[in-house]
């Protein structure tokens, strides 16, 4: 049967791997290529690589780092951050990704999602939600967290599927950094409303935070950054924990 | 010499990198020269079954890959779409004629109530028949994504599954020829291996 997945997120600026919280304040947390290799050799299921520079200021994606990276690490990869267009995609597509990740895209050029999934397949396509609550609503949010939408993240997961999202990867602005445990209630009822594979993102903290969002919140693969970073927590103790508990993992 | 079709499938990278890392002399190429004198031959492919045996076709290719790996026996490697391709016919949006080099037809995953579809992630493969490229590799995870599965008309051309509520096609042969569903470039170590095991295999299954 299909495992459920492990995989680190590496924020990327200018080279570097940064990590905040609640997508501001970042910090420098050393040099993604070694990170890579690291993550690689505790077999970790895949990679997510994040350029949060790009998606701020607008700039391009950084694709030569996802170049070396793949010269001898053979797992998937996805990348994001800036990425606006079908030339952006084949590039990233070109260096080494195996898949895609549209955030701000999704929201403003939402006909790049059918033509990339036509051009492309949706396995490739993965639609990134950053979400926010503003007065105790969810609202979506782009362009690196930095700018407000009025769209509610349920709806337009089951939109950014109809229109060709393979996968959704459900980051939660305000837990993202805080270790306090992933936004299971939004986990859950995107899970729920789509049918495609669900990566949960933003907030664990601690290894019984991966079992919940995949137990309740019904997440196809569960992601993290702070945890792997700041804390002695790493893939091989969240997947033997995992495996404790009863999840069916790589080990 | 192996060569790699390039028709502007996919992600070709990993695979010359994986091929690479386990010594292979590889290239890149869509030249039926190349073709012609390669002693293996490597078809990957990713999106949809139309639009690449449509690019498969255009390009040319069609007739010099017939030549080397039904006529000369050259062992012939299909990978994700590049294997789908092999089949009579690909049911995704109508009908397409495929390559027909393994009779069968390509068509969706039903998914279990609840399960979701693309099938993405790692998941270990069952070898049905022995074959030499598939050697060592029995309960192996490998890594899947897709939403087709090759359905090949003869029990024998099944080589692998893997399971999702049912068993799904992981690998297929016949002959020289050999498809797996999963990403042996993308699948760590015992990926490689599976490289490597096509890198010593002669084509005879």
């Amino acid at each position: 049967m299909i495992k459920t997945r492990l995989i680190p997120t590496l924020l990327l600026k200018q080279g570097r791997m940064v990590k905040g919280r609640q997508f501001g304040g970042f910090r420098d947390t050393g040099h993604p290529v070694k990170a890579a290799q690291v993550y690689n050799d505790q077999y970790v299921d895949e990679l997510i690589f994040l350029d949060i520079g790009a998606a701020r200021a607008g700039t391009a994606t950084d694709f030569e780092i996802i170049a070396k990276v793949s010269e001898n690490v053979f797992m998937p990869f996805t990348v994001g951050g800036g990425i606006r267009s079908l030339d952006d995609i084949a590039r990233a597509l070109y260096y080494g990704a195996d898949k895609v990740a549209l955030t701000t895209a999704a929201v403003e050029t939402p006909a790049l999602l059918e033509q990339a999934a036509h051009r492309y397949g949706n396995q490739c396509l993965v639609i990134g939600l950053d979400i926010s609550y503003q007065n105790g609503e969810p609202r979506l949010m782009t362009h690196s967290g930095s700018q407000m939408t009025g769209l509610d993240p349920v709806a337009f997961a089951r939109e950014a599927v109809a229109r060709g999202a393979g996968e959704l990867l459900v980051h939660c602005i305000d837990r993202d950094g805080m270790m306090q445990g992933y936004d299971i209630p939004m986990i859950a009822r995107i899970s729920a409303a789509v049918d495609v594979p669900v990566i949960a993102l933003g907030g664990a903290g601690k290894l019984d935070d991966f079992a919940t969002a995949i137990r309740e919140g019904g997440a196809s693969a569960v992601s993290a950054s702070s945890i792997f970073h700041f804390t002695d927590q790493s893939p091989i103790k969240v997947r033997n924990y995992l495996k404790y508990q009863g999840f069916h993992v790589r080990v | 010499m192996i060569a790699v079709i390039d028709y502007g499938a996919g992600n070709v990278r990993s695979v010359l990198n994986a091929l690479a890392f386990v010594g292979a002399e590889a290239r890149l190429t869509r030249l039926p020269d190349d073709i012609l004198a390669a002693e293996g031959l490597i078809l990957p492919g990713v999106g949809s079954y139309t639009s690449c045996i449509s690019a498969l076709r255009s390009h040319g290719l069609e007739a010099p890959l017939r030549q080397r790996v039904l006529e000369n026996h050259v062992p012939f490697l299909g990978i994700c779409v590049g294997m789908q391709m092999l089949s009579t016919v690909g049911l995704e949006g109508g009908a397409t004629s495929g390559l027909n080099w393994i009779a069968g037809a390509t068509q969706k995953i039903i998914p279990a109530a609840g399960q979701k579809l693309p099938h993405v992630g790692w998941s270990p493969i069952q070898i049905l028949r022995p074959h030499p490229v598939l050697n060592g590799l029995h309960g192996l995870d490998m890594y899947f994504t897709h939403s087709y599965q090759l359905i090949p008309d003869q029990a024998e051309d099944l080589l692998a599954t893997c399971d999702y509520g049912e068993a799904i096609t992981a690998a297929v042969g016949h002959g020289c020829v050999l498809g797996v569903q999963f990403h042996p470039e993308k699948s760590g170590d015992q990926g490689l291996r599976l490289l490597e095991n096509f890198l010593a295999w002669t084509g005879k299954p």
